[in-house]
């Protein structure tokens, strides 16, 4: 788990683009979206995308992804369970 | 009815966001070159920045100088003109279509590839409700917002405008546009000049816009005549206006680099480096013309 | 101010080629949304309104030489353009030397996703295409096919361009620049767009849905439609018989976000607002507003709320989005819509909103479902929004 976790949080770096900000300073059960990283609509869209592209879960509507990117901690109990890649 | 230049700032091959070019003009012998940054830092935290590319970058740090140096802080217009819009994440999103399929393409770069995503980034960055364009007419997009401004300005919708010109090369374009013989010999640049436009002269106005005309395929009677109707409305004789040596050898090639021979313009009428009547005439490809009558404030 | 008189219009879309075509399609509840025909795509499963014309037959329509280098934007402007300098009965009479303003975003895209990797070899074959690129190039090559405009322009401000393009022209003529401008916009569907609404996760898999409750995307479609508009003193001149009148106009932006609409609609409200203190109307004077209604569950309830706040919760007037129809025509839908309007509003019916049966809680109207308007239409309402929150809205009114 602590392995998935750090390389998810480096994959979000990465799909985000977040300049400047390292694995370390994203706190695993902080929420990502407006507290926190402060993360947008966009960027939910961005993580929809990297979940497919790198774990083969395929979510379709946003909507109901919200409870899977609350935090780093909720998105890798996630893809723990529903990985197919 | 004038429109002052109340400030302007530019980002280009030439040292960022002053006006050094003037004295200590930086010459380059390459067929491409991309412009020197600035310090974005000082505009932009990094996770408000993360999806920026370069283009929206120097928008915004050009924007906030001319806010910073005019004191207008929400402009009643926004106004951008660009060629090419968003090259860099255009070409990335087409790429990824292109080489990797139509998966796992990033929405991000489908966003920021649209034209208009630089003036409404401006907008949401200053908090603009306000008028809010895009011009996008090959040579003469940074003139058609310049006119578009001009315009709301005539007809007393507006008060202050900011207008901008910006456009992006990447080495791609760049290449495929060579192969064409589009550079014709010159410098490949880019485009990131900002003004503040406002109908009164503010603290210290650089120049004043008396009139934007645009043409598509003219003959040289009918400009003459454009020139000629111009001056007698302004009551100037069509033998006053000069037309300073042009400063695109300096800041390179670009659809929208025709907003640097403003800058320079005014930049220089200010330091009363001009006589008090200038006219910039630009011919795009034979096809488009504009012509921008400046004056002393 | 200076009046400002539409003498023409013409427009082709997924309905097909022409206003009576259009106009019957609109009276019959015919969608012209369904499976993509002509762009290759894996997104195929997706419904789209695609103008029922392949790039060859649009080619034959235009008039356009085989040899010459062109693209399905520029050919659907062509033929629009066609049917409104025909209908103002300024085909062919350079001499008046109209200005040409056109709205578009994807350009000539479509030739460069097919030959961009071409290009980048050593092989010469495909390289002119990287100048039909450029949105500016398309209205160059619609305006050059006539021949006679003074003056060109190119608008892009995404999904509300042609309406700006219309904003731009209509004060060329109230600033005395011009006599006639020609306004509007085309655009054709690209796998650019497609793939990029796609990630935005906004189109439908089924036929839209605007302002009902299940709601679930947009539709992308393809059209190119513009208005010819006039100065008094033309239409005078020339002694022509105006169709309608450029009551007033409005641009705004919501500022808020590079995708989403404010919760509230705060861009819309200012941009209707707008064009009803310029036209000089008050909300109870519109007849029928031509929503955005992209179908996208946040464009139909912020813009719906901004309706509400704007005419008030129990008087909106009627209501409906005819991207049911012809799919959203994107940078050309300011003009295909506005040509809409003016058919709904000439021939004074309402065009049914297709799909709806579920009412959105939050909202206090319902979308048109019967075509007969409740009293004579005399002004109608166009909503343009694009990406960015640039916001536009015009009103036409009858003479």
């Amino acid at each position: 788990m602590e392995e998935l976790i750090l390389e998810l949080k480096k994959q979000i770096i990465e799909a985000l683009n977040l300049e400047d900000i390292t694995p370390d300073d994203i706190d695993t059960n902080a929420p990502l979206f407006v507290e926190g990283l402060g993360l947008d609509s966009i960027d939910a869209l961005e993580l929809i995308v990297l979940m497919e592209k790198n774990y083969g879960i395929k979510l379709e509507d946003p909507g109901k992804s919200k409870e899977i990117f609350k935090s780093v901690a909720t998105m890798a109990e996630y893809i723990q369970k529903h990985r197919t890649k | 009815m004038a429109v002052y230049i109340q400030a302007a700032a530019q980002i280009s091959v030439q040292n960022p966001l002053c006006d050094d070019w003037l004295d200590n003009p930086i010459s380059y012998d390459v067929p491409f070159q991309r412009s020197l940054e600035a310090d974005y830092k000082r505009f932009l935290d990094p996770v408000a920045s993360r999806r920026m590319g370069k283009i929206l970058k120097r928008a915004i740090a050009t924007s906030m100088t001319v806010v910073e140096d005019t004191g207008i802080k929400d402009p009643d217009a926004i106004i951008v003109g660009t060629g090419l819009g968003c090259l860099e994440t255009t070409e990335k999103f087409l790429m990824a279509m292109l080489e990797e399929g139509e998966e796992f393409l990033q929405p991000t770069n489908f966003i920021n590839s649209t034209h208009n995503t630089i003036s409404s980034h401006i907008a949401v960055h200053l908090k603009c409700t306000g008028y809010n364009s895009t011009y996008v007419h090959l040579g003469v997009s940074f003139e058609s917002a310049l006119l578009d401004a001009f315009m709301q300005f005539q007809l007393g919708r507006i008060s202050s405008a900011l207008v901008g010109g910006f456009d992006e090369m990447i080495p791609n374009y760049f290449k495929v546009l060579d192969k064409v013989g589009f550079w014709e010999g010159k410098m490949a640049g880019e485009t990131a000049v900002t003004f503040m436009l406002a109908d009164n002269p503010g603290k210290n106005p650089m120049a004043c816009i008396s009139e934007v005309i645009l043409m598509h395929n003219p003959t040289p009677e009918r400009i003459e005549n454009a020139i000629r109707e111009t001056s007698s409305r302004l009551g100037i004789s069509p033998q006053d206006w000069i037309t300073p040596p042009s400063v695109k050898p300096l800041f390179g090639e670009s659809f929208t680099n025709h907003a640097y021979e403003v800058y320079a313009a005014a930049v220089k009428m200010q330091r009363g480096m001009l006589p008090d009547n200038v006219l910039l005439i630009n011919n795009y490809r034979d096809s488009e013309t504009s012509l921008i009558f400046l004056t002393k404030c | 101010m200076e009046k400002v008189y539409v003498t023409g219009y013409g427009i082709i879309s997924a309905l097909g080629a022409g206003t009576p075509a259009t106009l019957e399609s609109l009276h019959r509840r015919k969608s012209g949304i369904g499976p993509l025909r002509w762009l290759e795509s894996m997104h195929s499963h997706l419904p789209c309104a695609e103008i029922p014309f392949s790039t060859d037959e649009l080619r034959r329509m235009a008039g356009v030489p085989e040899e010459e280098m062109t693209t399905r934007t520029s050919l659907m402007g062509i033929i629009a353009l066609g049917e409104a300098l025909e209908m103002a009965g300024i085909r062919g009479k350079n001499s008046l030397n109209p200005v040409l303003i056109s709205g578009t975003t994807v350009g000539g895209m479509e030739n460069t996703e097919k030959y961009f990797l071409k290009m980048l070899t050593p092989d010469k074959t495909y390289d002119d295409y990287i100048l039909s690129h450029d949105c500016g190039v398309c209205t160059q090559m619609i305006a050059d096919h006539y021949g006679g405009f003074s003056m060109l322009s190119t608008l892009s401000t995404a999904c509300s361009s042609a309406a700006n393009a219309l904003i731009m022209g209509s004060d060329m003529i109230r600033t005395g620049r011009t006599t006639i401008a020609v306004v509007g916009g085309s655009e054709c569907l690209s796998k650019f767009h497609l793939n990029g609404f796609n990630t935005l996760k906004i189109l439908d898999k089924d036929p839209c849905r605007p302002f009902d409750d299940t709601r679930a995307g947009l539709n992308l479609g393809e059209g190119a439609a513009y208005l010819v508009l006039e100065s008094e003193a033309s239409v005078k001149a020339r002694g022509v018989k105006p169709l309608c009148l450029v009551a007033g106009y409005g641009n705004a932006c919501d500022a808020y976000h590079q995708t989403a609409s404010s919760p509230e609609g705060d861009g819309a409200v200012l941009s209707m607002t707008k064009a009803l203190k310029e036209a000089g109307l008050t909300p109870g004077d519109i007849d029928y507003v031509n929503a955005h209604g992209t179908g996208t569950p946040n464009n139909d309830e912020s813009e719906g709320k901004a309706l509400m706040r704007v005419f008030g919760a129990d008087s909106v007037p009627p209501v409906s989005s005819t991207k049911s129809y012809t799919g959203h025509t994107t940078s050309a839908a300011g003009g295909v819509e506005s040509v809409i309007s003016i058919l709904a509003m000439l021939n004074d019916f309402l065009p049914v909103n297709l799909n709806y049966k579920n009412p959105m809680e939050m909202l206090s109207f319902r979308p048109v479902t019967d075509e007969k308007p409740p009293r004579p239409i005399r002004h109608v309402m166009t909503n343009s929004f694009g990406f960015g929150g640039n916001d536009t809205t015009c009103i036409f009114s009858k003479i």
